[in-house]
């Protein structure tokens, strides 16, 4: 649900007091903040985010339109629904309200009927408002997701080429040096014999010298390490297969993945199962389940995909602090039996809010090269918003932790 | 023997190198050039064994090398060793009959060195003297049908798809036989009209359906196993998307319908040539004497399986290995020499599992090879489970 903020200015006490009534008599769907002059309510909209305004005119100090006129000059309040509060009748008063920004107006003193079915009305707006918001922001997603599918495909095939090469070439070279290995092994027992057997003094210093060489050169760790070469090398490879096959995924429409009815916290250990090997010393994993928690249909890879995302996400950031105490990571999975919410939080050190609106970005990432693809969330996105229609919300405060809330509806609705 | 010569064909010369290598140890002849125009003159000068190349080249590309190759030498292999990462890409040239099997980029070497020995092994069985002998006097050997002909040019020239949806029209039998199988479970489309079927269907399976109902044509009196094998083929391409969506995940590609189709086509041959004498042998086994009873009588007494015969005559009309290992091996799944073993494995669940569906209420208990099961991580009750659901 989304909570919407209404500030109440007013330097009547009175007026205040009766409007905090009737919005509460009422059960409008919003939390007050009160401001008895202009001063406190440019003070508190800079502390909370704030939907609505209802603004006296006639205040000391700042007058209700310097108020008005002072928090239009700033974009970042473009959204913000402002409600005029008069007893002025003055249309031209009011004209020049709605000229510097006001939505509408209230009339005073306050007609219960009129003053709630105009609040309704903003709160109704607003809503509409973040909807198209975030509709926008889903399209805007999904269109960079296509993008980057039709570029995939060309990239993977470019990329495939050299990666195929590369990686027949290494599977060659290792064969030859197994090759050369078991012949140099060989010339070492046959001068092992000689040394024995020979009594030449030339040849034994050429075989002293040989084996000098060896040592300079390393020649046992040489040979003991090229089995870990390759196998690290080979696993790179792979890792490169992996992303591109991970980048196709995007562009990819002729898989279709089985949604099925799961049990979310089963999927949801599995993933930590998995995680443990990057978590461990880092971090604590408190768990926390509700009972008799309903199944929920999803498609189970994609789920823990996102599980395993957000919380080697988590590890890293915490990681990242280099503090000497471990970490902590909450799990929370309860159910209110029309949606299951999946709250993953970490007290690491939050996410800026200049980044905020770019994490969900195809390729936006705060990890080194190679660490990340920066794909990860982006792709969680996918698979949350688009393809089960739930939700990935962030809550985040600098210092605090990070909270990412994920909302399945417990039933999909298949599209045929 | 003289050894096997193998053209390799690809725009990238470190591709070829590495290749190269792969093959260090093994008794080819090799021949590599980076340009299709190269290709076809080496193609016309050396007696080239298997053809390998590369699908997206500058100037002319894998298509092209490989439509030249079907033409003017039909018998030497095409494979397509491709960067492709969407598999769909490949499976359409399969589709098209312009390749016999495809290696995707990057691979590993003792695979292909692998898939391209099972290649000649395969070939040499296709064309394997004493087989062709026999094949050759069997009278009833099905030529490709004019109407096939006749469609397969319209599609090829690029003719209207009014005029191919009316040369299909003209056949009764052709034309029900579309509308079923575009309305079956395997497509799901709801339609009366050939004209939309046909283009749901696509030009290639539209070819291999007027194929097999040209061929399957059975005088009237054999009616009755004309209804068995196309019921039985409709269960198994219904099992097909059962297996296929309910446990890969995945949609069925039309290389499975096609394999469905043929399948038994050698059946229908035998049908059609010995007559009484197969009839009774197939009466002989549905009476309760299993499968593998079916093929030895028929090796005793044709001397080929059903099997080899489908496999042999599809080879004939360029199918790709796909679709021939399933004629081939449905009934032996397990055999070390096929290349394709996932689809075979596919096909002989499927195949299995359709006996199950025709026979739920006899006695006759089905087995299911137990080294199929463990090789696709499967159990009997899985398999109930998959090809119970229904395809809705």
């Amino acid at each position: 649900m989304i909570e919407l903020k209404i500030l109440i200015v007013d330097d009547t006490k009175l007026n205040l007091a009766f409007a905090e009534s009737i919005i509460k008599k009422y059960n409008l769907d919003v939390e007050m903040v009160f401001a008895e002059n202009g001063m406190v309510a440019l003070e508190a909209l800079r502390k909370h985010t704030i939907n609505i305004i209802i603004l006296d005119i006639v205040m000391p100090g700042m007058t209700g339109i310097e108020v008005l006129k002072k928090i239009r000059s700033d974009q970042a309040n473009d959204n913000i629904r402002i409600l005029m509060f008069t007893s002025i009748n003055d249309k031209k008063i009011l004209r020049e309200c709605l000229e510097s920004g006001a939505t509408d107006y209230i009339n005073k003193p306050i007609d219960e009927v009129e003053f709630v079915s105009r609040i309704k009305v903003a709160i109704r707006e607003c809503k509409y408002q973040t909807k198209i918001k975030d509709t926008q922001y889903f399209i805007v997603q999904k269109e960079k997701l296509i993008a980057i599918g039709e570029l995939a495909a060309g990239i993977a095939h470019e990329i495939n080429n050299p990666v195929g090469y590369v990686q027949s070439n290494l599977q060659t070279l290792k064969k030859y040096a197994e090759n050369l290995k078991s012949i140099s092994e060989e010339y070492g027992n046959f001068s092992k014999e000689l040394l024995r057997n020979v009594e030449d003094k030339d040849i034994l210093t050429r075989i002293q010298s040989i084996d000098d060489q060896k040592k300079h050169m390393k020649y046992d760790f040489i040979v003991n390490d090229l089995g870990e070469l390759f196998k690290e090398s080979f696993s790179g490879l792979d890792r490169v297969t992996e992303i591109v096959q991970s980048l196709k995924n995007f562009a990819r429409q002729d898989k279709i993945d089985l949604i099925k009815a799961e049990d979310i916290t089963q999927i949801m250990d599995e993933t930590l199962i998995i995680a443990k090997n990057e978590s461990k010393y880092y971090v604590n994993i408190i768990k926390e389940y509700q009972e008799g928690l309903p199944d929920v249909e999803c498609i189970r890879n994609q789920i823990g995909q996102v599980f395993l995302n957000i919380i080697v996400n988590a590890i890293q950031a915490i990681k990242g602090q280099g503090k000497a105490e471990k970490g902590n990571i909450y799990i929370k999975i309860y159910s209110d039996n029309i949606n299951i919410m999946c709250s993953i939080r970490d007290d690491g050190p939050g996410i800026p809010d200049s980044m905020k609106s770019s994490i969900f970005d195809p390729f936006f990432t705060t990890k080194d090269v190679g660490e990340g693809t920066g794909l990860g969330l982006s792709i969680s996105h996918d698979i949350i918003v688009n393809k089960h229609k739930g939700e990935i919300i962030l809550n985040t405060q600098i210092g605090q932790g990070t909270e990412f809330v994920i909302k399945l509806p417990i039933k999909q609705k298949f599209d045929v | 023997m003289e050894n096997k010569k193998i053209l390799f064909v690809d725009d990238e010369v470190d591709i070829l190198r590495s290749i190269e290598r792969a093959f260090l140890e093994e008794d080819f002849e090799i021949y590599f050039t980076k340009s299709v125009d190269e290709a076809i003159v080496i193609l016309d000068t050396k007696d080239i064994d298997i053809l390998v190349s590369d699908m997206r080249m500058p100037i002319k590309d894998g298509v092209e090398l490989f439509k030249y190759a079907k033409k003017n030498y039909p018998s030497i292999p095409r494979i397509a060793l491709s960067a492709y990462t969407d598999e769909g890409q490949v499976y359409r040239l399969l589709d098209k009959n312009l390749i016999k099997l495809y290696i995707l980029k990057p691979w590993k070497n003792s695979e292909v060195v692998d898939i391209i020995k099972k290649a000649i092994a395969l070939e040499e069985k296709l064309n394997d003297k004493r087989m062709l002998t026999i094949i050759n006097n069997i009278e009833s050997l099905p030529t490709l049908p004019d109407i096939y002909i006749k469609v397969n040019n319209m599609i090829e020239t690029g003719s209207g798809l009014n005029d191919i949806v009316e040369e299909v029209s003209r056949d009764q039998s052709i034309s029900s036989r579309i509308l079923r199988i575009a309305n079956s479970g395997f497509y799901g489309l709801k339609t009366d009209s050939i004209a939309q079927a046909v283009s749901y269907l696509g030009s290639d399976i539209l070819k291999n359906i007027i194929l097999t109902t040209q061929i399957f044509k059975l005088s009237s009196s054999d009616r009755m196993y004309y209804e068995m094998i196309w019921g039985h083929t409709e269960i198994i391409s219904e099992n097909m998307v059962k297996f296929v969506k309910n446990y890969l995940g995945e949609k069925p590609l039309p290389i499975y319908l096609s394999a469905a189709l043929f399948h038994d086509i050698g059946m229908v041959i035998l049908i059609k040539e010995f007559k009484n004498k197969y009839k009774q042998i197939l009466r002989t086994v549905q009476e309760g004497n299993g499968e593998g009873k079916l093929l030895e009588l028929e090796k005793e007494n044709f001397g080929m399986t059903h099997q080899e015969l489908g496999g042999l005559l599809l080879n004939w009309w360029e199918f790709p290995y796909h679709i021939i290992e399933c004629l081939m091996y449905h009934h032996s799944p397990n055999n070390e020499e096929i290349i394709n073993k996932d689809l075979v494995k596919m096909l002989y669940l499927c195949d299995v599992y359709s006996w199950k569906n025709i026979l739920k209420n006899k006695k006759r208990k089905i087995e299911i090879d137990p080294k199929v099961l463990k090789d696709m991580n499967l159990t009997v009750e899985k398999c109930d489970e998959i090809f119970g659901a229904s395809t809705k």
